[in-house]
């Protein structure tokens, strides 16, 4: 793994664990063992972007032949 | 140079869903774990896209990457569904192999070495 992608893996792991770190918080401060719908969308829509972002990579890798 | 403490740091993330001493909530339910299920999902994806833009990996390492991490989605999602009829038994067995799929697909990307 070179030391670039480490660092990216690194940071992502980081930035996504924080956020959902942030809604669980909320959700125990409120008495809540359970997100909210919207919470929920919300992680599943970073999710679905992700996604999307990947394959509109491998769409335009591909297209440069690479 | 290759930092061989991160892919430990990955997989402690995983293995302990949420670290109090990376100033984390830990995860007291099973959504909880769920949610950082998702949200590693998330990372690693994303970081994946961005190696791809970067050149750092080719388009067929990523479409390997992808048909890994789609199943490690439908896992993800499965296990929200059985967790929401009420097996959460079987839902801790789904999101447990959603995470090791998480892990492979770290251990993909290390492989990717130039």
């Amino acid at each position: 793994m070179t030391t670039t992608l480490a660092l990216e893996l690194a940071i992502q792991l980081l930035t996504h664990s924080q956020q959902i770190s942030a809604l669980i918080a909320n959700a125990q401060a409120a008495g809540r063992t359970e997100l909210t719908d919207e919470e929920w969308q919300q992680v599943l829509g970073g999710a679905d972007e992700a996604e999307s972002a990947l394959t509109a990579a491998i769409a335009k890798a591909k297209a440069e032949g690479r | 140079m290759k930092l061989k403490f991160v892919p430990f740091l990955f997989v402690a993330l995983l293995l302990l869903q949420g670290c109090q001493s990376l100033g984390l909530t830990t995860a007291k339910s099973f959504e909880d774990r769920l949610a950082y299920g998702y949200s590693t999902y998330t990372a690693v994806v994303t970081a994946a896209a961005n190696a791809l833009n970067a050149k750092e990996i080719t388009s067929d390492d990523a479409t390997k990457f992808q048909d890994i991490a789609r199943n490690a989605r439908q896992l993800l999602d499965a296990a929200k569904l059985t967790a929401g009829v009420g097996d959460v038994a079987t839902a801790e067995g789904r999101l447990q192999l959603a995470t090791s799929l998480l892990v492979e697909l770290q251990n993909y990307l290390r492989s990717k070495q130039p």
